[in-house]
């Protein structure tokens, strides 16, 4: 419990920083959807970096090694990334919810902007879950951002452009195009997480 | 310490240095349109042969230092 | 595998290669083709001498087969003649007329072509602009369009002269190959990290880190040789395009990788992990280097959903000279990184009989 509400208040500071820089520019009002539709996924990055590279910071201490010499490597690997995608999901309802209350929301289409965020999340967890093991194994975990930075930006790209779709009331046609691409990434990043994982934890 | 901070830098050095013809000033950038863009083709092939050479120097050196501790050793 | 390393058999067919791709790629011609045509503005009714300015052609006096016409997206126009004033300069006389099939020529923009025998189909795009001035003086003719020329090819061998590119059309010969030699590069660290990950030897690591590197080295070429490149025709040095971005971000993966080899000590481990990372890499460099640009619009060809080196982009002259290119300089890759893979053993050695 601890934990999320440490995360939930990292998320809250987040948008409190930015809403007085906004504010101090006099941008806090009116503010464009795109760049409205940036700085919440930009956002949602940097808060998922700093969640999920904890996720196996507590690895070197003897009692956990002894749980995991107990359960099979596949076990950890998908419980850490079911927890961080349930994280990431609350974080990322929070925080649209603290977005549209001091900046206003753009979303016109709920179900859509709801189906962004999952995958979002789904992603976000699938990504960095992988890369903070590498990062915990190879003792630095100030290598989550640097080694991740360059691997999400794709996936950042589409689903900001899927979370476009839930600005308008009415989806355009490349909608299931980009939905379609954005599922087999994140089928592809979950199947390369459990395939590559147990290799990774026999030590 | 501090070689390891040049050894970090060097290949920024060396990127910055190869694209050196890319940003000539614009009196170059006409005698490039002039003779129909052939110089473009120099540059590339300029910058394709410094790279290749720096990186068999760069190989060249440490091969030498195993060379020479080997030498040592005998 | 090793042992394929020491070996010169295929390092002296890559050099074949690049001595085939260097001295044909740097001194065949171009084709002929069109540099500018003056003047540029023509007005409706007027009987006008266009004075083409042409590139590499070697036009004489006593050729009398040359035909001229002008373009535009709907219309086309004879000349009434064209002669040659020298080698490189050719004149043509056309009378512009009011309409071309009842439809008034005002603010159009036509292409210019000239075409004979020996030198084949030479156009310039969007050369000569209508304008509409004095109205009142002329006479109201409307003529027919005239039927489009065949496009015949230059009897000569050269490569194809092509608007903006021209001469620089050359660097398909070094910049591409770049590209093309770090996917082989890549591909082949890849292959080494789950060769490692299945029966973990250590040379396997070593493949995957030399070969990686290796890749780096062809990025970073590939990257600075595009910048040389669109300055020049595009017109600036990074233009918003999706394949540089991407190119860029596949640089950036890797230099992480190479971070992460530094940042661990454990040999064994720093294998592992790197091995890990660099499979878990690849499928999204993969990713960033064939779907996303072929997804978004791009300048590059074979992008926004096009094959790439459709027969548009790249015709039989540049394939006789692009695929060896391609392989002379992969081939190059794979020695610069035998190199490096060959000092790492030595220095793994060396490190043995120093313990």
């Amino acid at each position: 419990m601890y934990g999320i509400a440490s995360v939930i208040l990292y998320v809250v500071a987040i948008i409190v920083v930015l809403y007085l820089s906004l504010a101090s520019q006099g941008a806090n009002k009116n503010i464009e959807v795109k760049y409205w539709n940036v700085l919440f996924w930009i956002m949602l990055l940097f808060a998922a970096i700093n969640t999920i590279a904890k996720s196996f910071i507590q690895e070197n201490s003897s009692k956990y090694l002894y749980y995991y010499s107990l359960v099979s490597p596949l076990a950890i690997i998908l419980s850490k990334m079911i927890y961080n995608a349930l994280l990431m999901l609350s974080i990322a309802i929070v925080s649209a919810l603290l977005f549209a209350l001091v900046l206003g929301s753009p979303v016109q289409n709920i179900g859509v902007y709801f189906i962004v965020i999952l995958l979002g999340a789904l992603s976000f967890s699938f990504l960095f879950t992988l890369v903070s093991s590498i990062a915990s194994k190879a003792g630095n975990i100030g290598l989550t951002a640097i080694l991740g930075l360059p691997l999400i930006v794709i996936i950042l790209i589409y689903l900001m452009k899927l979370s476009r779709e839930a600005f308008f009331a009415q989806t355009s046609e490349n909608f299931f195009k980009t939905l379609g691409i954005i599922i087999l990434f994140d089928f592809m990043l979950f199947m390369l997480s459990i395939i590559l994982f147990p290799y990774l934890w026999r030590d | 310490m501090n070689r390891k901070i040049v050894q970090s830098i060097y290949p920024l050095i060396v990127f910055l240095f190869l694209s050196m013809p890319c940003f000539a000033s614009s009196s170059i950038q006409q005698l490039v349109f002039s003779s129909q863009k052939y110089a473009v083709v120099t540059a590339v092939v300029l910058v394709i042969f410094i790279g290749m050479i720096s990186y068999l120097i760069y190989v060249e050196r440490k091969i030498k230092k195993v060379e020479d501790k080997l030498n040592k050793k005998d | 595998m090793h042992s394929i390393f020491k070996q010169w058999w295929w390092k002296i067919v890559g050099l074949i290669f690049l001595t085939i791709i260097i001295i044909g790629g740097l001194y065949l011609p171009l084709n002929p083709g069109i540099i500018n045509t003056t003047p540029d503005t023509v007005a409706i009714g007027e009987q006008v001498e266009l004075k083409i300015q042409t590139y590499n052609a070697t036009f004489s006096k006593e050729d009398n087969h040359i035909q001229a016409y002008i373009k535009s997206k709907k219309h086309i126009l004879q000349a009434d003649t064209a002669f040659v004033i020298d080698a490189n300069q050719v004149a043509a006389i056309f009378t512009i007329p009011y309409e071309i099939d009842s439809i008034s020529l005002t603010n159009t923009s036509f292409d210019i072509i000239v075409l004979d025998e020996e030198h084949g189909t030479l156009t310039e795009r969007n050369a000569i602009q209508v304008q509409n001035t004095n109205i009142e003086a002329l006479d109201m003719k409307s003529v027919q369009s005239a039927t489009a020329p065949t496009v015949l090819k230059a009897k000569k061998f050269g490569f194809p002269n092509r608007e903006i590119l021209q001469e620089s059309i050359r660097n398909l010969f070094f910049h591409v190959p770049m590209w093309f030699g770090m996917v082989f590069l890549l591909f082949f660290s890849f292959i080494s990290s789950i060769l490692y990950l299945g029966k973990n030897e250590n040379k396997f690591d070593i493949y995957a880190a030399s070969a990686a590197e290796g890749g780096l080295l062809f990025g970073t070429l590939g990257i600075i040789t595009g910048m040389c490149w669109a300055t020049f025709t595009w017109g600036a040095p990074w233009p918003n395009d999706p394949k540089l971005n991407g190119a860029a971000i596949a640089m950036l993966i890797y230099i992480a990788y190479a971070i992460l080899r530094k940042s661990i000590s454990d040999p064994i481990r720093k294998a592992k992990v790197s091995a890990v990372y660099n499979i878990f890499a690849f499928f999204i460099y993969l990713a960033f280097v064939f779907i996303y640009p072929r997804l978004t619009d791009s300048l590059h060809p074979g992008n926004g959903g096009n094959p790439a080196f459709s027969n548009a982009d790249l015709d039989n002259r540049l394939r006789m000279f692009f695929y060896p290119a391609v392989m002379g300089w992969s081939i190059l890759g794979f020695w610069l990184v035998s190199l490096k893979i060959r000092y790492k053993f030595a220095h793994q050695k060396l490190i043995e009989i120093e313990s």
